[in-house]
């Protein structure tokens, strides 16, 4: 049930960078699936579209467009068209891909090679991070220094602790909710997978568990990623948006 | 299990390696996206977008186009009807009036010969009733003529005067 973790240390000035190659291996990956499956679906484009792949890419295009344009004017959300897009691909395949199957290496730690990279809190963090760290830079392009900061004493000026806060739980409930979610789906294919390999019984009796968790997985993780998508553009309205 | 305890001593260094993988990746992925993906699709919706709205534009320019153009042709058709009917009238009007004009024109003759006509028998009957007067009047001339110069008896005379009546009444 435990796995390890293929750890490997570099020292810059003294402090020690630490990777952990399983998720590197899975980021990489998962972005390189994310792409080819994206470049290929649009390679005849056409305005009048032929083929099912550039429908599809559409309607993915179209549904993003909504999440925006559902928080923000579009005149100011259809810069984060394409971030929201690669976002929510990239999340939704990284959801996906530790579901058929998992590596582990047949070494002493039992070192787990193959996984969804958002089952790492390092990879949700950092996605969750990103934006918002954007939501703060675009909040003082688009509005200004003083109406960003102002944003804090609103309502009332001793709002401005919770608000201050606030910023850092929205990155940590943002990157925890998909890691939570992901990493718990996989610790119970990992439970199911050792009850389905234990025996005869036990395979029967995991079979059909196995089965609905996995569909229920794919469910969680194509709604994580809307999700994260979606707060991520509430967040950014709070900020980018004069009035919410 | 102790890197789910965040603030754990190995979490926190751990996740700074992944951390900048990612966010690199992260980064490349979005660029990538965008520039091979997402940009060309979007041109291809624009484009489409604006073949939508030219084509609406086009129809609704054409359809104004064929009402203005409607109006005019019915414009026109009035004009013609109007035209024709004008036209029609004064065709009627100038055959009535060269009807009457050929009927008038008519009589007038008609009128004329008949007055010929009649004057000529007049004067035809005024001819004729003189030429027997005349003849009546030598014929008398030569009655008395032959009865003055066959002064003979009385028989004779009146032989003569039966024959010669004879004569005349033969003639």
């Amino acid at each position: 049930m435990e796995h390890g973790n293929p750890i490997w240390t570099i020292d810059v000035l003294g402090l020690p960078i630490i990777f952990n190659l399983s998720t590197v291996l899975m980021i990489v990956i998962s972005s390189l699936i994310v792409f080819l499956i994206a470049f290929f679906m649009t390679r005849n484009l056409a305005v009048r579209p032929t083929g099912k792949s550039q429908v599809l890419m559409e309607v993915l295009m179209n549904f993003v467009k909504g999440i925006i344009s559902g928080n923000m004017a579009w005149k100011q959300g259809g810069r984060f068209h394409f971030l929201a897009l690669t976002l929510i691909l990239y999340i939704f395949v990284s959801n996906m891909v530790g579901l058929p199957f998992a590596f582990v290496a047949p070494d002493a730690d039992q070192t787990l090679w193959w996984k969804s990279p958002t089952a790492d809190p390092a990879v949700t963090l950092t996605l969750a991070s990103v934006m918002i760290v954007m939501t703060h830079y675009y909040g003082i392009k688009m509005r200004g220094t003083k109406a960003y900061i102002k944003s804090y004493v609103e309502p009332v000026w001793f709002m401005a602790p919770f608000k201050f806060i606030e910023e850092f739980t929205y990155n940590l409930t943002l990157g925890l909710r998909l890691y939570g979610n992901i990493y718990a789906g996989e610790i119970l294919l990992a439970l199911l997978v050792m009850v389905m390999t234990s025996g005869a019984i036990g395979f029967i009796g995991g079979f059909i568990p196995m089965m609905i968790w996995q569909g229920f997985s794919i469910y969680i993780g194509a709604i994580q990623a809307f999700i994260f998508v979606m707060l991520s553009m509430v967040y950014l309205s709070h900020k980018v948006n004069e009035d919410h | 299990m102790e890197f789910l305890i965040l603030g754990a001593t190995e979490t926190i260094p751990s996740a700074i390696g992944s951390s900048l993988v990612q966010l690199v990746t992260f980064l490349v992925l979005l660029g990538a996206l965008s520039y091979f993906v997402w940009k060309p699709l979007k041109k291809v919706m624009d484009e489409r977008e604006q073949l939508i709205h030219s084509e609406i534009d086009e129809a609704e320019q054409r359809r104004m186009d064929a009402v203005k153009l409607k109006e005019e042709n019915e414009a026109v058709l009035r004009e013609t009807q109007t035209e024709i009917s004008a036209m029609m009238d004064n065709a009627k009007n100038q055959a009535k009036k060269e009807q009457e004009a050929i009927i008038h024109d008519a009589n007038t003759r008609a009128n004329q010969m008949m007055e010929t006509a009649k004057a000529d028998i007049e004067r035809e009957k005024e001819k004729a009733i003189r030429d027997i007067n005349d003849q009546v009047g030598e014929i008398s001339v030569l009655i008395a003529e032959k009865m003055i110069a066959k002064e003979i008896n009385q028989d004779d005379q009146k032989d003569l005067v039966e024959r010669y009546l004879q004569e005349a009444g033969g003639k």
